[in-house]
């Protein structure tokens, strides 16, 4: 996957963990919580969802490295790999 | 056959777990002992109308679909809001001898009632509110508070105290705290977690009905499940939890089929599950009492209702200005009760169901012990009672005074006895048990409890309970 890729891919996810009719327009520097209003039940569906559509085990350890857009798709570049 | 999860009733939080899981890839069996689904919350005909049986609206309704529990659970489950069709109720009331408190969807009426009729404690109301909303009602606790001590400390006014209790503990009061006794002179009261529960579901959100009903929801989480690799058994009776070494380990149906689980989540209440369970350890399980039980009669109508008098959603009143919420000395408790207009939200077009509910406590053991003939004359004397008394709050179901040319009977009745065969709820004890298990915790390994007994209420409280016992005991693992 190009780093494109990974970023819509976890805007697809991002969209339907909270329930957007489109994909939400974000500051890829800015924390994604604040931004979309997502609490924590939201935030481990992100997680969930990363394993069951992509594979991509994040254990509970990184998830600190998922809090923007910009980051979590710099995780997943670097996981992948 | 082994799963990751059996789930033990396709009611509304039943469903909401296997949803959850099956979503996740997990293999789940989900059990229901009716032909149908919803539990509680389900459907029947009454002169070829389908009614939503139970709960016909949603609590914990925001106008954006997105706050609070119900946003919270739309997210978790992937349904959209606008799927649901949801519409909100016109506004309620609180009604006592001495005054009348009309409430709607959000605090500001209710308050501005409250400032108008009690002035002294509108500053009481006003921290009571600021304590309910930091009040964490999730925290996982066996602590127990007294709500009434804490409403009495804010409000001074032992009526206003009572008006308020009303409707949170006629929508959702198991009974049991201070009162559990037949008969007691002690005051009503409930534990304060559950009222914080209710009270957000019913005062700082609100109600809202879905248009075509409960069932199209049950159906369309029903074919969600299905198409995640979910197995649906319906018509189908567990018969028992069987358990290794102090674990769950799997269920048998009553037809003889064993179903092997690695987790077992139950919605069939506290009490009615540990029942379940084969050989219990000796004094592990202490009994878990049975809840209050209710009579609830269905009368549909010829006009609107609000053309005989009930303009409003839900009127929940009392007859006397000091509440009581006890099993009632008799059959029913003629002194207070809930009446729903199910045509009274605000519709797109004029409801095609003009239905009127009401819902009164109960005393199971009296209902039981009536023979057959007894059993249908109590059916047709609390019709009538719930028709007299209705009159008294200026409802005319019955046109004239001898009742001849009635707009609607309340002849179909649901007694404790048939809320008990339909629901497999002990003495038909619709509120769940007094004791709940926050944790979802039993004393048997890897069996849960999910729904109303885990302690959260109405439809989106028990849907949210059964996700979020699944996020906690098994896709957060």
């Amino acid at each position: 996957m190009t780093r494109d890729e990974i970023k819509n891919a976890v805007l697809d996810i991002i969209q339907d963990v909270a329930g957007l009719d489109e994909a939400p327009g974000v500051d890829g520097a800015l924390p994604l919580r604040e931004q979309l209003d997502l609490d924590s039940m939201d935030f481990l569906d992100i997680v969930m969802e990363l394993r069951k559509r992509h594979k991509i085990e994040v254990p509970e350890a990184d998830y600190g490295k998922l809090a923007t857009l910009d980051s979590t798709v710099d995780y997943i570049e670097a996981v992948r790999k | 056959m082994a799963y990751d999860a059996v789930i033990i009733g396709a009611g509304p939080s039943g469903l909401a777990a296997a949803v959850r899981l099956a979503h996740f890839g997990k293999k789940v069996c989900l059990v229901e002992a009716h032909s149908r689904l919803g539990g509680m919350n389900s459907w029947h005909r009454v002169a070829g109308m389908e009614i939503s049986s139970g709960l016909h609206a949603f609590t914990n309704y925001c106008a954006d679909g997105r706050s609070g529990a119900l946003g919270k659970l739309l997210r978790q489950l992937r349904v959209k809001f606008k799927d649901l069709e949801l519409y909100p109720q016109n506004r309620s009331s609180i009604r006592f001898p001495s005054c009348t408190l009309a409430f709607d969807n959000g605090p500001e009426l209710l308050r501005s009632q409250i400032a108008q009729c009690f002035p002294a404690g509108i500053d009481g109301f006003d921290r009571l509110r600021t304590l309910i909303r930091e009040t964490d009602e999730g925290e996982i606790t066996d602590r127990r508070t007294s709500a009434r001590e804490v409403l009495e400390s804010h409000l001074r006014d032992p009526l206003l105290v009572d008006m308020l209790f009303c409707p949170v503990m006629l929508y959702g009061n198991p009974g049991g705290v201070g009162d559990g006794k037949d008969g007691s002179r002690s005051l009503p009261d409930m534990d304060w977690l559950l009222f914080c529960v209710v009270w957000k579901c019913l005062f700082e959100s609100g109600m809202a009905c879905p248009l075509s009903g409960m069932r199209k929801l049950w159906e369309t989480l029903a074919e969600r499940f299905r198409a995640d690799g979910g197995e649906l058994i319906l018509s189908a009776r567990v018969a028992r939890v069987m358990v290794g070494s102090g674990r769950a380990v799997g269920v048998r149906l009553e037809d003889g089929r064993e179903f092997r689980a690695d987790m077992i989540f139950s919605s069939v209440g506290f009490g009615e599950t540990l029942g379940l369970v084969e050989s219990r350890r000796e004094g592990e399980t202490a009994d878990i009492p049975a809840g209050i039980s209710i009579v609830e009669g269905v009368a549909v109508l010829d006009r609107p209702s609000a053309s005989i008098g009930m303009e409003d959603t839900a009127i929940f009143f009392s007859l006397d200005d000091a509440f009581s919420f006890r099993r009632p000395a008799a059959l029913v408790e003629r002194k207070s009760g809930v009446a729903l207009a199910m045509d009274n939200y605000l519709l797109p077009e004029p409801a095609k169901k003009r239905v009127l509910k009401m819902s009164r406590l109960a005393n199971y053991p009296l209902w039981r012990r009536l023979a057959p003939e007894e059993y249908r004359e109590a059916k047709t004397a609390t019709a009538l009672g719930m028709a007299a008394d209705l009159a008294l709050l200026g409802v005319r179901i019955h046109e004239g005074r001898d009742g001849r040319g009635a707009f609607g009977c309340f002849d179909d009745l649901f007694t404790p006895l048939t809320l008990e065969r339909f629901t497999s709820r002990t003495e038909g004890a619709l509120y769940g048990s007094p004791v709940k298990s926050r944790s979802g915790e039993t004393p048997y390994g890897n069996l849960y409890l999910i729904g109303t007994d885990q302690g959260f209420h109405g439809i989106v409280g028990a849907m949210l309970s059964g996700v979020a016992m699944v996020n906690r005991h098994l896709l957060a693992r």
